[in-house]
């Protein structure tokens, strides 16, 4: 049986802007060490063919402190596309971190090891810790409710890749946007491009962080908060809906009270603009019902699969060996 | 608790309360006898008490005046509040960042949590 094309289909698009070939920065901790000029290089070289060979002897530790399906599998895709080696651990069973050894022990252990180290982390600021003591580069594959760029990234891709630009966007910000760290990267990425609007439609109790909404009025952003989704459908680009995480919640009678009103479904999409399109940094769990897949405006199958493909550009211009 | 920030045990020292002010309209004057405020010092009082005055007095004349200055990065004196932070779990040195100290605005250089001059606790 063949395989899908779908799948095999890699992002293609048309990007323009600054044609440097290297990044600003060793490593990547926040979505803010990149600028502009970054972002198009990346987006630009995750939409071209993969540089086989880039990383020929090289090697990637992806230390990742928690469990991780879609980010740790990706990068090591993308690694072994470009030709590389991979070592390190998914989850810290069996490793020395169970005995109690330091974040900073297993960075200078790996160093020795690895020519870039890929980092998920438990706690908020693990990756920048790391970045500053490391010889190599680290790039932060999460980092407690922090920061999560190469999901930014992926985002902006599939945005890229939707819209044909990343300014002048209205995009609505749908559910936990309090401990959300890809709602926190992505709109101060999106500030770093002119005319955006964001409307944020979130539970009472889990808004966006007044120090970051006051942050993004200063970069030009435009807020606006809306308290139902009914009131921004009409009017949105794009609608980026995360998950409500019951965890995060007080009382559960709390959540499962506010829970269908965050939920997206069919009904939401009748008058929508033709170009919608509907993110999720996944996994989903409730809140954007099934049978929103079948409809043109579904996304995020198709934003996940850019993962890849961002991640290997992120390691090429990082740790490559150039053209 | 301010003998120590500021460092002044074993000091002769004089407290002032209530003062007339014409820029605060009332103000408590600290007098602190052959006593060189250091740089942590200064640091700490520029947290405590923005809109403070320093005034150096030789032989009985105020020579110099100053307000307390704050550095855009702050090494080893304040910790970050948020507790899921690297710096509250492992042995890093906090750092963090001051924004405008009369707003009394503070954002960790490692986790980014913002939190307010209320809420600094000292290293």
């Amino acid at each position: 049986m063949p395989r899908s094309n779908v799948r095999n289909t890699p992002y293609r698009m048309k990007l323009t802007g600054s044609r440097s070939a290297k990044l600003s920065v060793k490593s990547l901790v926040s979505i803010l060490d990149l600028n502009e000029a970054d972002i198009d290089l990346l987006l630009r070289r995750a939409d071209a063919p993969s540089p086989h060979g880039s990383l020929q002897g090289k090697q990637v530790a992806l230390l990742f402190y928690e469990n991780s399906t879609r980010t740790y599998n990706s990068f090591q895709t993308a690694v072994h596309q470009l030709n590389g080696t991979v070592c390190g651990f998914s989850g810290v069973e069996g490793t020395s971190v169970l005995k109690g050894e330091s974040l900073h022990d297993t960075i200078k252990m790996f160093e020795n090891y690895a020519d870039l180290i890929v980092l998920r982390h438990p706690n908020d600021g693990a990756a920048r810790w790391a970045a500053d003591i490391s010889s190599v580069p680290v790039i932060n594959a999460g980092d407690g409710q922090n920061e999560h760029p190469t999901q930014t990234l992926l985002d902006l891709f599939a945005i890229k890749k939707t819209q044909g630009r990343l300014d002048n966007l209205k995009v609505a910000l749908v559910g936990d946007l309090k401990y959300g760290r890809t709602v926190r990267s992505l709109s101060q990425a999106l500030s770093l491009y002119p005319g955006n609007t964001l409307y944020l439609v979130n539970p009472p109790f889990l808004p966006l962080p007044e120090p970051l909404k006051q942050w993004l009025r200063e970069k030009g952003v435009k807020i606006e908060e809306r308290g139902s989704l009914e009131e921004v459908m009409s009017l949105a680009d794009i609608c980026y809906v995360t998950r409500i995480q019951k965890e995060r919640m007080s009382g559960v009678d709390e959540f499962l009270r506010v829970e269908d009103s965050y939920r997206l479904t069919r009904r939401h999409l009748t008058g929508v603009k033709a170009n919608l399109k509907v993110l999720h940094p996944l996994p989903r769990v409730k809140e954007i019902a099934v049978e929103v897949d079948s409809t043109p405006y579904a996304h995020y199958f198709a934003q996940a699969r850019g993962g890849v493909q961002v991640r290997r550009a992120l390691l090429e211009l990082i740790a490559g060996r150039g053209d | 608790m301010l003998l120590d920030l500021l460092e002044l045990k074993g000091h002769r020292a004089g407290l002032l309360l209530g003062q007339s002010s014409h820029r605060l309209g009332k103000k408590d004057i600290l007098i602190v006898a052959e006593y060189e405020l250091s740089e942590l010092a200064e640091q700490k009082l520029a947290i405590l008490a923005p809109d403070s005055t320093l005034n150096f007095v030789e032989q009985g004349k105020v020579v110099r005046k100053k307000r307390p200055q704050l550095p855009k990065l702050l090494k080893e004196l304040v910790l970050c509040v948020n507790p899921q932070c690297i710096t509250r779990v492992e042995e890093v040195p906090p750092k963090i960042r001051s924004g405008e100290p009369r707003t009394g605005e503070f954002q960790c250089y490692y986790c980014q949590h913002n939190f307010s001059g209320q809420e600094v606790q000292f290293v």
